[in-house]
This record gives structure tokens, C-alpha cells and sequence, in this order.
């Protein structure tokens, strides 16, 4: 018999400010619905780890999609004619849109990085639309992660991108792990993580509009890898500390790409967090 | 060279040692090929150059003199030296771009561009660097 993940990937249309996004999601499990959003210059491989936990699929539908421009999401027609630098707006309406279409019902929203950033976004404009977010390696605001190093002629910016993410992962996380979220990235498209960092880096700023999160609504958590230089766990814990309700975390042993570069030592985090939002938070 | 005889840096004959570990390399054979470039290690008052040619390190020049030039310079002190070249350094440590982020004392300078086109090579040498006192005699 060949052995199988137990992950099913297929391709769902999803209009975006007027433009159809032929949208690549895998999802595995079944009950709750959990929706994961990849990093930066990544995609939803991510979460390969999460999707085949069986702990947590026994208990959740986990669905991992490809933002358009990454991924097995093709960018629309006309990519070539535009500089690609994603907007908190188009970014949010994106997510949400790609949840109206599947039609899931308050889903909890699980985000890492520019994913943990707009996770906030979502609690803090689609809150009623969402049973919870989980924030990974997210703050009010991120200085200094956009550059155009990637994007110079003399650069090879596939090796670039993925390089000059690989510091920041945890020395401890498997090294099988770290290279796997190496090799995703180098597979990023001419542009596209530079371009996310403009969300993640530029255009969203929380500072100041915390309190806009009604977190007796939409419940926020917010974990952070102590070994994360982007996004400091310091730094999570302020914004944790500005939203009333909010809790936060740091974790031991683990950079920036939890999930995806030691997901043995993440679930440990997860887990608990899980249980909890079962337990407490109602659709 | 066991750990126990492994020279500290910054001492001539830890880039001896790092020079045969970056040699004896696997990766550093298949991703070094272009990898040539003149970098100046800085810590503290001490100030030695290394000459990368084709992945490997082909010279190492103790306080260069003012007929010598290169492309990047990695300035920290001694302490944030050590405190990186360890294999499981404390957060903001673990990296060069974390310490440059980070770590007050410690920038990367002159041609970041270089720097930028040799990141993924130059992380790698850092990173035998980092294991260097668990190497065993071979290296291996």
C-alpha cells in the first residue's frame, strides 16, 4: 500500500477588488475550522507539520491556502505590468474572502509574521467573522524588514531571500527543518517577498489602535520565538499588553518560523492554545 | 583538533582551524564556486583579514596594513565575537544579521552588496565557525 499525508490540496476561484484568484488550499481533519497563513515570500507548505497532526486534526478541519502570488496560486493576469507590494487592505480581503468562499463559519485564524500581523488586522476589522487569531511572531508594528536587496540585478534573489531568513530561525531547530524553510523560500517569486514585507514592514501599524481589538469578541494569542530578531518577543509583549484580554507567550528554543522549523517543539505552544479556544470560545 | 587544543579566537591559529574546516566542507564545495571576496573580521582592537577565493579561505592577514583593502568588515567586540562563535548562541547572537540587528556593538560595513551577494556562502562559513569546538581531529 502506498503511504499517504493525510493532506488533500485542490484549487478554489476567489475574487479579489474585482480580479478572479485561481487560489491553491490543502486542508486535512475534521470539526472546528482553523485557517493557517504562511509567511512571507512562502506558502502553505508551511504548515505541512500542522496539517498532518492527527492530535489536532481529530478536533479541527486546518486549512492552509496560498495568497495569490505564492505558492501554487498563480498571480493574476496582468502581474507582469505591476510592482507587487501587498496592502493591509488587499491583504485582509484576500483572507476574508477566501473564507466567505469556502464558506467556513468563525474560523480561527493562525498567522505567522506578516500572517500574525494581519491576523491582528482581521481581529481588529472582521472580528465578529472570527472565533479567534493566533499571532506567531507578531507585533504592533515591524521595523526595517523592507529592503530591495532582492530585487537588484547583480543579487540572486531567490538565494537571497532565503538566506537572509535562515538566521532567523533558532540554533536548537532541527537542521532538516530549517532547511526545509530554505528551500521554500528560494522558491519564492521575483519580488513577492520583498513586496510582502511591505505589508508586514511598511503599511500596517497597529501602534495605537490596539484597544480597536475586542478581544472578548475575538480572542488573541500571540507566540513568539525568543529566538526571533525580526519580531522580539519583548516587542509581542508589548502589543499583548495593549489589548486588554490579550495573552502572549514567548517560546523557548525557537525562532521565527515555528511551525515550519521545529514543529515538534511549536505543537508544545499550540496545543495548549487549542485546547483552550475548545473549551472557551463558541462559534 | 580536539576542543580541548582548539585555539581561541581571535589567534592566528583559530583561522588556521577554520580555514582546513571550511576546506574540508561538503556544502562549502557545492555552493562556493563564486563565493570570492576580501572580509575583515574586527573585534575589538584586533583586526584580521580573510581572503575568500572560490569558497575556500586562501589567506588570512593579521592587522592588514594601510596598502591593504577589502570589501566588508564585520566590527564587533571580542565579547560579541565569542558570545556568537559558540554552537547554540543566546538569542540575537545566533546570526550575523541578528547581531547587526540587534546588538549594538557589532555592524556589518563597507560593500553591503557584496556582503548581500555572498550571504548565502559567508552564512555557511560562520556557521562551521559557530561549530568549531565540537569538530573532531577529521573534522568530519
Amino acid at each position: 500500500m502506498p503511504e499517504f499525508d493525510p493532506i488533500t490540496g485542490r484549487y478554489v476561484y476567489v475574487e479579489v477588488s474585482g480580479v478572479r484568484n485561481r487560489v491553491y488550499f490543502e486542508e486535512a481533519g475534521q470539526g472546528r475550522h482553523l485557517v493557517c497563513l504562511h509567511t512571507a515570500g512562502a506558502d502553505s507548505r508551511q504548515y505541512r507539520h500542522l496539517l498532518c497532526d492527527a492530535e489536532v486534526t481529530g478536533k479541527w478541519r486546518v486549512i492552509a491556502f496560498d495568497l495569490p502570488y505564492h505558492g501554487r496560486s498563480l498571480p493574476p493576469e496582468g502581474w507582469w505590468e505591476e510592482e507587487y507590494l501587498l496592502t493591509t487592505d488587499v491583504y485582509a480581503e484576500s483572507i476574508m474572502r477566501f473564507i466567505r468562499t469556502l464558506g467556513l463559519e468563525r474560523p480561527v485564524v493562525l498567522g505567522c509574521s506578516m500572517g500574525g500581523a494581519i491576523a491582528l488586522e482581521l481581529a481588529r476589522k472582521h472580528g465578529s467573522e472570527v472565533a479567534a487569531v493566533i499571532g506567531l511572531e507578531a507585533a504592533s508594528k515591524i521595523e526595517g524588514r523592507f529592503l530591495d536587496w532582492s530585487i537588484m540585478p547583480d543579487v540572486d534573489g531567490s538565494v537571497m531571500a532565503a538566506s537572509w531568513t535562515y538566521g532567523l530561525m533558532a540554533p536548537q531547530s532541527p537542521e532538516a527543518g530549517k532547511r526545509e524553510v530554505w528551500w521554500v523560500y528560494s522558491q519564492g517569486g521575483p519580488g513577492i517577498y520583498r513586496g510582502d514585507t511591505y505589508f508586514y514592514s511598511v503599511d500596517w501599524d497597529l501602534r495605537g489602535r490596539e484597544t480597536e481589538i475586542d478581544t472578548s469578541t475575538c480572542p488573541v494569542y500571540l507566540l513568539t520565538g525568543e529566538y526571533d530578531y525580526a519580531c522580539t518577543p519583548d516587542e509581542t509583549s508589548a502589543a499583548a499588553d495593549a489589548m486588554p484580554g490579550a495573552r502572549s507567550a514567548k517560546m523557548e528554543s525557537i525562532g521565527h518560523f515555528p511551525m515550519a522549523e521545529n514543529y515538534p517543539r511549536f505543537r508544545e505552544y499550540l496545543l495548549p492554545v487549542l485546547r483552550e479556544i475548545e473549551e472557551t470560545s463558541v462559534l | 583538533m580536539t576542543s580541548s587544543s582548539m585555539p581561541i579566537f581571535p589567534e592566528p591559529g583559530w583561522f588556521e582551524a577554520l580555514r582546513e574546516a571550511v576546506a574540508d566542507d561538503a556544502e562549502m564545495a557545492v555552493i562556493g564556486r563564486w563565493c570570492t571576496l576580501d572580509l575583515a573580521i574586527v573585534a575589538g582592537e584586533k583586526t584580521v583579514l580573510l581572503r575568500l577565493e572560490g569558497g575556500r579561505i586562501s589567506g588570512v592577514v593579521p592587522e592588514p596594513d594601510i596598502g591593504v583593502s577589502w570589501h566588508v568588515t564585520l566590527r564587533g567586540t571580542r565579547e560579541d565575537w565569542l558570545t556568537f562563535l559558540q554552537p547554540v548562541p543566546p538569542p540575537f547572537y545566533s546570526d550575523l544579521l541578528a547581531m547587526n540587528s540587534r546588538v549594538p556593538s557589532f555592524s556589518i560595513e563597507g560593500d553591503r552588496g557584496v556582503f548581500v551577494r555572498h550571504l548565502h556562502a559567508l552564512g555557511r562559513v560562520f556557521r562551521i565557525a559557530q561549530q568549531m569546538n565540537s569538530y573532531s581531529g577529521s573534522h568530519a
